[in-house]
């Protein structure tokens, strides 16, 4: 299944590698690069590629490529969703983002990480909760030595009955858990304003800090909205098919509890957005207007709200009116970008203005989009809500507390 | 080049640093200059000395070093059994494990003894973590003897471990039985293993699940019943967050299929939303194999996927891979319905410009695909095709007037009506290559049913010497030929010229011949080279690229796996290791380790450095990315202009001091005049080719710029299989050759 592991920066260097099985030799490293570079579109390399009869498998993350070789008899899935795991391990063991500077710094607990995640070619265990009890050791700062550390003739995952993602006798004080509902709209909304489709992608993050082996259970106003979902393992499915509450052990630290996808919104899209876009060919310039206003009456504000125009090739000269906020022009990649720090409740926000084309050339055919992004706190726009949330087998007093995030996917203007 | 400095300097610390901490530094610095490249093989008898630290940070470092420099120190080897033995015995489970993990790791055939007796004893260990990796570590030691693992005792204490209380042992023991037994087909799938194992399903990782759900998909249920409780325990893990689950799960129903027919649509319904969700929610890279699944079942199920097909509508910021399968699928599910949904969603792509002309030349040709679909609504592509080649945009009316040309091809009668009338407008307007081909085609198959149409050609060969594609030239000459035997009165004068021009004024050889053969043709007989040129068309009902039907029947067997991903079944494209692969692995090896040319005083400072606790880390990158940067990979280059005479090549051929054979498996059958033409695109000179029954014999060569070393090929290839024979003065060289070839004629 997975032979090895490259991690490379983005030029192409080897940070890390970890053979599993044999060993893979660098040459193939550099032929992949080369498809990779080949005519300046290194984003559009398929991720699974075969390279001298070989199967490669890479995926990007803040700045470096993870690459597998593999053998061809298995899941393509596996390798990604294994190298997705790898990402989220390094970033809980490391305390921050792996990047180049932080896996190298970090290059023997990488190793130590590697070596308990897979071994023979297969996946072990990828839960940093599970891996913790192995890496242990190397976390503290002062060596100890191995007669000293009674603790490890004990392993607490050797115990019998334990979970695949929480290890026995965690010890937390203060005990807390904290959940993030994030609901991301994609949609696509017409000049008039009338929105052509949407759609709400949302995901419930969670940081668990809590002692010993607590069950929690969460019920929500409406579980109908999580239909198309997908669970952490740690939920009991089938409590969730017979009474649609969630029941779960979680596991220790930060985790991705569900995701879910949705087609129905209880809200109105918080934003409400139109505008127009026209090129004059006598003029040869465009000419634009962009309007916003907050729709929702559960919103108290919205900030940092975005709206970016990507223009035609050799647009120059904006002259640009705004009721608030500023525009920045880029004129090496031609786009127009107009940020509101903090909008207004019950007033409409306006951007118009117009764009000079090159003088010569064609006028483009089609109009530009507009990419809009904005982050609301408090709102939940798919109406989800958590009516209880019940800890068990745990005493002491808990800090627990659910926080909603709405903003924006895919968010787009077509004028 | 030789790092005997670094060395020095690493041993010396190693001595030095009696303190702990300090020496955990250290070791850690070997680890980091280990992963740069360095070769710090010498310091083997060192580091197996340093091993008998009781710091379990330090240990796992040594181990993985000792691991990395086996190999190249088989004599010092032995050295470490009595570290590994001892760590065997520790009282800690985690030094136990990484001993047991370590040791099994070595491939070594002089420990194998000594790694048996351990593997055996780490089988019976107290501790479930020692026996996990005692159970994986059968596999090592499998793969070094065979003859220690199979049918002998440990298989059989393999097979009771199944039933252990701990997930992982259970686990482990099925993927260790699965691969030591490859070779019987596996691990034998039991009816009492596959209850035992789903009953404890919940319990095993996302790994895990996996794995059970690849032995489930291979297993035949005994009876309906058993059938409806897997699909009915497993329904649940659709809604896993694993994605390897949730296709693996699909994957079991998908197979339940057969033995439950009327559940048909019922299955796929289950299975058709948790696909969708994961192309939503997951990053592109997930969403690709995803995708190719989807792609799959619609061309299974059109029908399935027919009510979302604006889910694979294409971004902007998708990257093109995503794009194309998005627009295979639409090919793939429309319908009556959502027909005028699609084919409008294609246009707009063609002519959005902030997609790649690759991609909107990819929509043209689906809209042609569609409309060989959908026979009903040609008339409605025609009409986008026309539009799109008033555009003027010169991919775009390339990839439009190709596809028209096919589009006529099918519905000749229908979609006639619509486009002749045009053809003059379009004669005009086009300018591009491949659409004036298609166009003189059009004019010479169906030209004579108007009018102008022996006017339009004659338009053409008014030109025809100053034209330069050679391709037009030879279509033109095709279709005025034609339309001679069509429109005799109106198109003899202008036969007269083109026959004239191609033969006496036209440089390329290809016009003159096939000037030359169409008069000889027409002095000898008239009537026959009329039934030549107007002969019956064979009746043309699908596009070439078209897939075969049967290609997906067998995909659909292997769902959940790379064939689905590169659309060929795995037969086409496994991987068969032959001997010289193996030894040029091996050599690739060495070339990592010690290719890495480096800064010594560099990397003595850093090492200095960051023993002593200094961060330095900015400096340092730089200075590690330089010294990667500067290593340098031995790639052939071969000069383009590069000539021999025949008399030299045979000269050479006969008297080369050294000669390589090399056999290797195309992907795909090729022809003869294909294999010259990927050689010559790589500068590979052929000398000379011939066809022998079916076997294909090629000879040609190549010289190397930066090398100066000429090599002398000779391929035979019969169907996939090429058996490579290469002469020249230097092996090392003639080994890179062999392999390049391999490469340029594999992709």
């Amino acid at each position: 299944m997975i032979k090895s592991l490259f991690i490379l920066n983005t030029g192409g260097d080897i940070v890390l590698e970890k053979h599993w099985q044999g060993r893979t030799g660098r040459n193939i490293i550099s032929q992949f690069w080369n498809e990779l570079t080949k005519g300046n579109r290194t984003k559009d390399l398929p991720p699974i590629i075969r390279i001298r009869r070989q199967t490669l498998i890479y995926i990007r993350k803040y700045n470096l490529l993870y690459l597998v070789v593999a053998d061809q008899d298995t899941s393509p899935l596996m390798f990604i969703e294994f190298l997705n795991r790898v990402i989220e391990v390094f970033s809980n063991f490391f305390s921050t983002e792996p990047t180049e500077t932080s896996v190298k710094e970090n290059l023997p607990k990488a190793f130590e990480l590697l070596g308990e995640m897979m071994d023979n070619v297969f996946p072990v265990t990828t839960e940093s909760s599970m891996l913790r009890d192995m890496i242990g050791a190397t976390m503290k700062s002062t060596p100890n030595t191995i007669e000293n550390s009674k603790k490890f003739a004990t392993l607490s995952s050797d115990q019998v009955g334990g979970l695949p993602w929480r290890r026995k006798n965690i010890k937390h004080s203060p005990n807390e858990i904290f959940f993030d509902v994030i609901e991301s709209i994609n949609a696509t909304i017409e000049r008039s304003g009338k929105c052509l489709n949407s759609e709400i992608i949302s995901k419930i993050n969670c940081e668990c800090k809590l002692s010993g082996m607590p069950t929690l259970t969460m019920v929500f106003n409406n579980s109908s909205i999580l239909e198309d979902v997908s669970f952490h393992q740690c939920i009991n499915l089938d409590t969730w098919e017979r009474r649609k509450i969630l029941d779960f052990i979680p596991p220790d630290g930060q985790f991705e509890l569900l995701t879910y996808r949705s087609n129905r919104m209880q809200t109105q899209i918080p934003l409400y957005t139109s505008g127009r876009f026209n090129w004059s060919k006598k003029k040869r310039r465009g000419k634009f207007e962009v309007i916003l206003q907050l729709r929702n009456s559960l919103v108290k504000s919205i900030e940092n709200v975005s709206v970016l125009i990507p223009l035609a090739q050799g647009c120059s000269s904006p002259s640009i009116k705004t009721t608030n906020g500023a525009v920045f022009f880029n004129d090496q990649t031609f786009e127009l970008k107009w940020e509101i720090k903090k909008m207004p409740k019950n007033k409409e926000v306006s951007m118009k203005g117009s764009i000079k084309l090159p003088s010569k050339g064609s006028i483009p055919r089609e109009k530009p989009v507009a990419i809009i992004t904005f982050s609301i706190e408090g709102l939940c726009m798919s109406g989800l809500k958590v009516t209880n949330l019940n800890i068990s087998k745990l005493k002491k007093k808990i800090f627990k507390g659910v926080k909603f995030i709405s903003k924006s996917g895919n968010f787009t203007l077509k004028f | 080049m030789s790092s005997s400095r670094v060395i020095k300097s690493f041993r010396q610390l190693l001595n030095e640093s009696k303190e702990q901490s300090r020496r955990r530094l250290v070791i850690e610095q070997i680890i980091s200059a280990m992963s740069l490249g360095v070769n710090l093989s010498p310091l083997f008898a060192d580091m197996v000395k340093a091993a008998q630290t009781t710091d379990l940070v330090q240990k796992k470092m040594i181990y993985l070093y000792i691991c990395k420099y086996a190999e190249e120190n088989k004599e010092l080897l032995i050295l470490s059994t009595g570290t590994f033995q001892r760590d065997c015995q520790s009282q800690d489970p985690l030094v136990r494990g990484l001993s047991l993990r370590s040791m099994s790791s070595l491939m070594n055939k002089e420990l194998v003894e000594y790694m048996a007796r351990e593997i055996k004893k780490g089988l019976m260990d107290r501790s479930n973590y020692v026996r996990r990796i005692a159970v994986l570590a059968t596999v090592k030691l499998f793969r070094v003897s065979p003859e220690l693992v199979l049918d002998t005792e440990i298989e059989k204490k393999l097979y009771s471990m199944i039933a252990e209380v701990d997930p992982y042992v259970s686990i482990n023991s099925v993927v260790a039985l699965n691969e030591i037994l490859a070779s019987k087909g596996g691990i034998s799938i039991t009816q009492k293993i596959i209850i035992h194992l789903l009953k404890r399903f919940h319990e095993f990782t996302h790994w895990g699940q996996s794995i059970v759900l690849g032995l489930v998909a291979n297993y035949a249920p005994q009876s309906e019943q058993e059938c409806l409780q897997i699909l009915n325990l497993l329904d649940n893990y659709l809604k896993s967050g694993n994605t390897s689950v949730i296709l693996s799960v699909s994957k079991v129903f998908i197979n339940l299929i057969n033995d439950l027919p009327n559940l048909r649509n019922q299955i796929y319904d289950r299975i058709k939303n948790p696909l969708i969700t994961l192309v939503s929610c997951s990053g592109d890279e997930m969403a690709y194999p995803v995708l190719k699944h989807i792609y799959l079942i619609a061309t299974q199920l059109p029908n399935l996927f027919a009510n979302e097909a604006s889910r694979f509508f294409i971004k902007g910021s998708d990257p093109t891979y995503l794009q194309e399968i998005k627009i295979d699928i639409l090919c793939e599910i429309v319908n009556k319905q959502n027909f005028k949904q699609i084919i409008f969603a294609l246009a707009s792509y063609v002519i959005n410009s902030s997609l790649n002309e690759h991609i909107s030349s990819y929509c043209i040709r689906a809209i042609g695909k569609i409309a060989s679909q959908l026979s009903s609504y040609f008339d409605m592509v025609i009409d986008y095709l026309m539009e799109f080649i008033e555009l003027d945009i010169p991919h775009i009316v390339e990839a439009s007037m190709i596809i028209l040309k096919d589009v006529i091809r099918l519905f000749p009668e229908q979609s006639l009506e619509i486009v002749l009338p045009e053809l003059k407008r379009l004669s005009e307007i086009i300018h591009t290559e491949e659409a004036k081909v298609s166009l003189i085609w059009i004019l010479g198959e169906y030209g004579e049913k108007i009018d102008e149409g022996p006017y339009i050609l004659e338009k053409f060969v008014e030109t025809f010497s100053e034209e330069s594609s050679e391709k037009i030239k030879l279509e033109l000459l095709t279709s005025v030929l034609k339309m001679f035997f069509k429109r005799p009165p109106e198109s003899k004068k202008m036969l007269g010229v083109i026959l004239h021009e191609a033969t006496e004024n036209s440089n390329e050889p290809d016009v003159i011949d096939r000037g030359l053969f169409y008069y000889r043709l027409i002095f000898t007989d008239i009537n026959k080279t009329k039934s030549i040129v107007l002969s019956e068309k064979e009746n043309f009902t699908r596009f070439t690229e078209n897939d075969p039907l049967e290609l997906f029947e067998i995909l659909m067997d292997e769902f959940n796996t790379f064939s689905v991903v590169y659309k060929k079944p795995y037969e086409q494209f496994k991987r068969i290791i032959h001997k010289n692969e193996e030894e040029e692995e091996e050599e690739d090896d060495d070339s990592s380790t010690d290719s890495s040319s480096f800064s010594e005083e560099e990397l003595l400072d850093q090492i200095q450095q960051n023993v002593n606790g200094l961060d330095i880390n900015q400096q340092n990158q730089s200075q590690s990315q330089n010294q990667q940067n500067s290593q340098e990979e031995q790639e052939i280059e071969l000069e383009p202009k590069f000539n021999l005479e025949p008399s030299e090549f045979q000269n050479k051929w006969m008297n080369s001091s050294h000669n390589l054979n090399f056999d290797f498996e195309l992907d795909e059958e090729l022809d003869k005049d294909s294999f010259e033409e990927i050689l010559k695109e790589n500068n590979f000179q052929v000398m000379a080719s011939g066809l022998i029954q079916s076997t294909i014999k090629i000879f040609c060569y190549g010289k190397d710029i930066s090398n100066n070393q000429i090599g002398l090929f000779q391929l035979l290839i019969t169907g996939v299989n090429v058996k490579l024979n290469a002469k020249g003065t230097n092996p090392q060289f003639l080994k890179l050759f062999a392999e390049y070839i391999a490469t340029v004629l594999t992709e």
